[in-house]
Formats: structure tokens, sequence, C-alpha cells
């Protein structure tokens, strides 16, 4: 794609640079910086597929009652649809977002690569993806060493892979919506395992820069998971619980979703019952003592 | 009479239990698939994404030299090897490193990339590896005589003089060992790598590492002479001519220094890095530059000669050469040029190797052998024929 470098891999590629000599040749801090401020510009995109990921997930009582009223597929799906639009959600608002996202994500892979591939033959490249600035220049070669890491050379100390599982594994625990169809559990409960693994097994391969990034990438999204779900959300028995088989209903209460009384309000549209963050304190004690009367059962 | 009614089958238990048992089963199955397709999705991504992303791996871009009627080149990823000349071919005498063949420490000598143009002198080739090692092996046999390691990866060639070899390291030092010996006389530290091939002449060492400085050392001893701060990194070979030292940099210059003292006498400004050793024919300078074209300056004032640069398409790693009359001018592309050194204006050309080029060609008559990344090996012609030189190992 010949639009694709100028576009978006060399502004990438330039802007690291210029971050590594703002914050005094560490380019670990520079990938770090360039992560935070990623994530701020796409937060709204991110927010907006946490919140739709959400809407999706309340409404699954209602889909499941429709699965079991109507045999005909045809049927199902057309009623499932007018659910959506009745209640104003969009299966496609948790897609779109991380469909934009994508090429923010492939251009940071592809300009780390360059900036940190460390070979000659890399840095071949890298001269005719930068700016003709002085500014830029003066900074290369980088220093590419960061921590315990060569940023260009993948980790050996298993420490880094070890962080971005846990961070991966932590944010996939708590991006997964509830559910009570159990192939979709059982998904789920594949993929929560499956991610953190594979990134896992990535930075082994990839130069630890992507490993940096990852992680710092992931508890950003943790942070964000945190503010948008509140506070009750990240205690451990959320996080290290596999997801449960329990009826949506309270598994959209364990998860932050809908408290009773949202529960009879969920004829209105979706966005309007999404709970802000006072209604998430009024539910968090109902949610406890639910939570508590299963543990006994 | 009306016909009695069909009396409704009734399921035993053992067929609902069948029917629970089968459908349990169908359920399972479908799981199992949906999660194998899962598993197989994620495994191709794996790949895909390790493919892409993976590190950079260097390849190495040595060039071939000449010992007489031996070619000794880098002929494979890692491996050095010297060949007899024929008319069509070469065969092969030699290849480096042999299997078992083991480092001081015990360690395995592993085939590593190789940028350094091996450097024969006293029967002996001299070539620094990717792995930091420094080699010096017999030029009849191949065995190791010496081999001595740096602190980092070695991109820069060796040079021999007066029995002293002297080579940059990715580290930041320049060591001087002991032609013959191997043992290390003394050793330079600059501020950042050195990739570029170190100039001797006249008891003088000039090194042109990337901590943007170059600098001026007594040969017999290490110690410093002058420097010369630069506004960038330097990767070129320093050439020098007339009292003038020449040296490209990644901030787009050429420099022209006075050798004896470091001052600057003039530079010239490109659109990209200069990372080619110059060429110097009479008062011109020719020299390569990573924006793909050739420029031709003046020697004395840096003045541009033809009336505009010659564009090849693609950066210049590889240095030009001289072939009789026709500058020989290569691009990364694998696309070669021949030059009216005069003017600028191609004689012939693009001949295409469909290989890149970043080694710097050999010279021979009016003929060069240019090494392409992958390690084969090409001849080509003041009349821009070329042909693969085609190797048959020793006994073969």
């Amino acid at each position: 794609m010949p639009l694709w470098d100028p576009v978006f891999i060399n502004p990438i590629t330039n802007a690291l640079i210029i971050l590594n000599n703002i914050v005094l040749g560490n380019f670990g801090v520079a990938i770090i910086l360039f992560t935070l401020l990623m994530r701020l510009l796409t937060m709204p995109l991110t927010a907006r597929q946490i919140r739709a990921s959400r809407a999706m997930s309340t409404l699954q009582p209602k889909i499941q009652e429709l699965q079991k009223k109507y045999k005909d597929p045809k049927r199902r799906q057309e009623e499932t649809m007018k659910l959506y639009r009745e209640a104003g959600a969009n299966p496609l608002g948790c897609i779109l977002p991380m469909l934009v996202q994508f090429p923010i994500w492939i251009s940071l892979y592809s300009a780390l690569r360059i900036t940190v591939g460390g070979t000659p033959e890399s840095f071949i490249g890298l001269s005719q993806r930068l700016y003709p600035w002085g500014y830029i220049e003066q900074a290369l070669p980088l220093k590419t060493t960061f921590l315990w890491m060569n940023l260009g050379q993948p980790d050996t100390t298993l420490i880094l892979a070890f962080i971005v599982f846990a961070s991966t594994y932590v944010q996939q625990r708590l991006a997964t919506p509830p559910t009570t169809d159990p192939r979709t559990q059982s998904t789920n409960q594949m993929m929560l395992w499956m991610m953190p693994l594979m990134f896992a097994f990535f930075t082994l391969q990839v130069p630890s820069g992507l490993g940096v990034y990852w992680a710092v990438s992931n508890i950003v999204g943790v942070i964000m998971y945190y503010f948008i779900y509140g506070p009750e959300q990240l205690n451990w028995r959320t996080i290290l619980m596999p997801p449960s088989a329990a009826p949506a209903g309270q598994q959209a209460s364990r998860r932050g979703g809908q408290s009773p009384k949202e529960k009879e309000s969920a004829e209105e549209p979706v966005e309007a019952a999404l709970p802000t963050g006072g209604r998430n304190k009024k539910r968090s004690n109902h949610a406890r003592s639910r939570g508590k009367r299963k543990d006994r059962r | 009479m009306t016909p009695s009614p069909k009396p409704i089958h009734q399921a035993s238990q053992g067929e609902l239990s069948n029917i629970a048992s089968t459908r349990r089963n169908t359920i399972r199955r479908e799981k199992l698939l949906g999660s194998l397709s899962l598993l197989l999705l994620v495994l191709a991504t794996l790949r895909l994404a390790t493919a892409c992303a993976g590190i950079a791996r260097p390849e190495g871009w040595a060039g071939p030299t000449l010992a007489g009627d031996r070619l000794v080149a880098s002929i494979g990823r890692g491996e050095m090897a010297a060949v007899d000349i024929e008319d069509s071919g070469g065969r092969v005498v030699w290849r480096f490193p042999l299997k078992g063949q083991k480092h001081p420490s015990g360690s395995k000598i592993l085939p590593v990339a190789i940028y350094s143009t091996p450097q024969v002198a006293a029967e002996t080739v001299f070539f620094g590896a990717y792995d930091g090692w420094l080699y010096a092996l017999d030029l009849a046999t191949g065995d190791i005589r010496w081999q001595a390691e740096t602190g980092g990866p070695i991109v820069g060639s060796a040079v021999v003089q007066d029995g002293v070899v002297y080579v940059g390291s990715d580290d930041g030092k320049l060591y001087a060992f002991d032609a013959e010996t191997g043992s290390l006389r003394w050793l330079f530290k600059s501020g950042d790598s050195i990739w570029s091939i170190p100039l001797a002449a006249d008891g003088v060492i000039y090194v042109a590492p990337m901590d943007k400085k170059v600098y001026a050392l007594d040969a017999a001893s290490g110690a410093e002479k002058w420097r010369f701060q630069a506004d960038g990194g330097l990767a070129s070979t320093p050439v020098l001519a007339d009292g003038t030292l020449l040296v490209g940099g990644i901030d787009r210059r050429l420099y022209a220094l006075d050798a004896a003292s470091g001052a600057e006498k003039w530079h010239f400004k490109a659109d990209n890095w200069f990372w080619t050793r110059p060429l110097v024919l009479g008062d011109s300078v020719y020299a390569g530059c990573l924006d793909g074209k050739v420029y031709a300056l003046a020697l004395n004032d840096g003045s541009p000669k033809w009336e505009k640069p010659f564009d090849t398409g693609a950066p210049v790693r590889a240095a030009p050469l001289l072939l009789d009359d026709v500058l020989l001018v290569a691009n990364r592309k694998g696309k070669l040029f021949g030059l009216d050194p005069e003017t600028g204006q191609a004689i012939w050309g693009p001949t295409e190797l469909l290989r890149t080029v970043l080694a710097d060609p050999l010279a021979q008559g009016d003929m060069a052998y240019v090494s392409v990344q992958g390690g084969k090996l090409f001849t080509v012609n003041k009349d821009g024929s070329t042909a693969l030189l085609v190797l048959t190992e020793l006994g073969g």
C-alpha cells in the first residue's frame, strides 16, 4: 500500500524519535510516553467500545429468551435485530472502535521494529523514513538499552513476558462481557487464557520495545476499566475467578452491569440504562450480598 | 365405525436416554470443533504476527577481495570462502567456519552475518564478524591462525598496516591487534558504535564513529592527535586525498577536513545520509548517497561538477568504482549504471541484478565483482554485461 508508510508508519517513527529527544535520549521512556499518548488519543474510541460491549451484555437475557421462543433462525435473527434497534444497541459498536485502532497498532509495531531494529540494514531502512530535520537526525543512533533490556532484541529473562501475560489476562478478564450462552462461555474461557499466552509468546519473539508497549498499553487499559466500571470490578475475586455460568442478570450485576431496578427498565434504550458512577456505587452492595449468597450456596 | 386413532408412540426410558446422550455428544462435538477452530485461528495469527513483527535479522554486506588468483568473499550468510577464479566460474578452495571449529572458550563458531570486507596481508585473511570476533585465517587453507574478541558486533572492515590490524567495534572501541599473534597492542574508546572502516595513512589512524566525531590517532600508541565535531553520527569510511580527509555522515553532509589539523575545509549537504566511501579521481570526488543520487564535487571546495547529480532511484550504499573510463554505480535495488565521470550522463544502464546490493564492488581491470545480499557474486564488464559467478566445490 503506497499510502500506508507516509500516512501511518513514518509519522509514528518520527514521533518516537522526537519523544526520545524530549526524554533526553531514553528510548524506553519514549515508548512508554508514546503509548500513553496513543491511549489518550484513542480513549473516546476505547470508552465507546467498552460501553457498547456492556450494552450488549445487558441484552443477553432477552436474547436468550428470543432464542428459546423462536426456532426459525431467520425469524430469530429478525427479532434479535429488532431488539437491538429498540434498545439502541449496535453489535458493531464493539468491533468498529477496535477496527479503527488496528492501523495505529500495526503501524506502531512496524515503527518500533524500524527504530530499534539495531542492524545496519534496518538502519539504512530508517534513513528512508525520517523527516529531514536536524533535530531528529541528532538522536541517531538511538540508545536501545532500557532497564535490563535491549529494546531491539527479545527479552530472554522472561520478566517482560510474564508482565505482558499478567496484564493481558487482567485486561482480557475485565473486557470479557458476561454471557449465558454455553458456547460463548467456552470461547470466552479459552480466549481468556489464549490471548495472554499468545502475547507472552510474542514477547519472547519480537523486540522487547514491543513488549514494553503491550505491557504499558494493558496497564492503561485496566486503569480505564477502573474509571469506567468503578472500583468494585478491580477486586481479586473478579479478576481471578473464571467467568461463571450464572444467570445473565446476576452476571451483569457482578460485572457492574444492571441492578434489578435497571433490569426493570431494560425496555428503555440501553444507552439510557447504562449505569453512572453513582449507580455503580448503589449497586455494589446489592451485588456483593448476592455474590455472598451464591458463595454460601 | 370410525377408525381407531393411531396410538402415540411412547418413548421408553432407554430411548429417551439415547436421545439425551446423542444430544450431549452433538453439543460436545460442536464445542470441540469450535474450540479447535479458534485454536487454529489463534495459531495462524500467531505465526503471521511473528513473521511480521519479528526482530530484524542481520544479513551482512561484505565485499570481495582479490589475493593473486584467489578471490576471498562471503558467499553465504556467515560464511567466508576462498575461490580460485576460472574463466567461467570459481572453485571454492575453503569455507569458514567449518563444523566443529571453536572459539578459545570452547564454544562453537557459528555462521553469523559478515559486513567486514576481508583484508589480505602476509598470506593471512583478516575479517570481523557480527558475533564480535576478529578472525585471522590462513589464505591457503582457511585454518584459523588466531582469533580475538571485541565487545560488540563488528560491522566495519579491518585494516592492516605495518604488522598491525585495526578494527572498530559496536562497543565503541577501536582495537589495534598484532597481525602475527593477535595480541592487543592498544585500544581507543570513542563515544558510540564504530561501524566505519578505519583509515591508516602516514602513521595516523582516522576513525569516524557514530558519536558524531572524527578522530585522528597515533598509529603506534592510539593517542589522540585531533578530533572534529560533526552534526550527526558517522558511518562512512574516511578517504584521504591531497591532505584532505573526506567523510560522510548521517547528518546528510559530506565533510572535507584538513588531515593535519582536523579543521573543516568545506561540507556538502545532500537529501539523505552519506554511507558510502567516496571515490577521488584527480580533483573530483564521487559520492553515493542514501537519497539515491551520486554526486560529483570538486575536491578543493565541494562545488558540484555535474549539471545535476545522477539519480539512480534507490539508496546508494555501495561505493562507486572506476572501470577503465566508466564510473560504475550500484543502488540498493541491484540496478547498475555506467556513467561518464566528466558529465554524469549514463553510458549504459540500468542493468538489473534483481538482488539487493549494499557491498562495495571490487575492480579487476575493466571488470568488477559485485557481491549481492544472499552471498552470490556477479561479474560486471565495463559495457554493462553481467554474469553470475558459478561456484563449484573443490573436488566437485
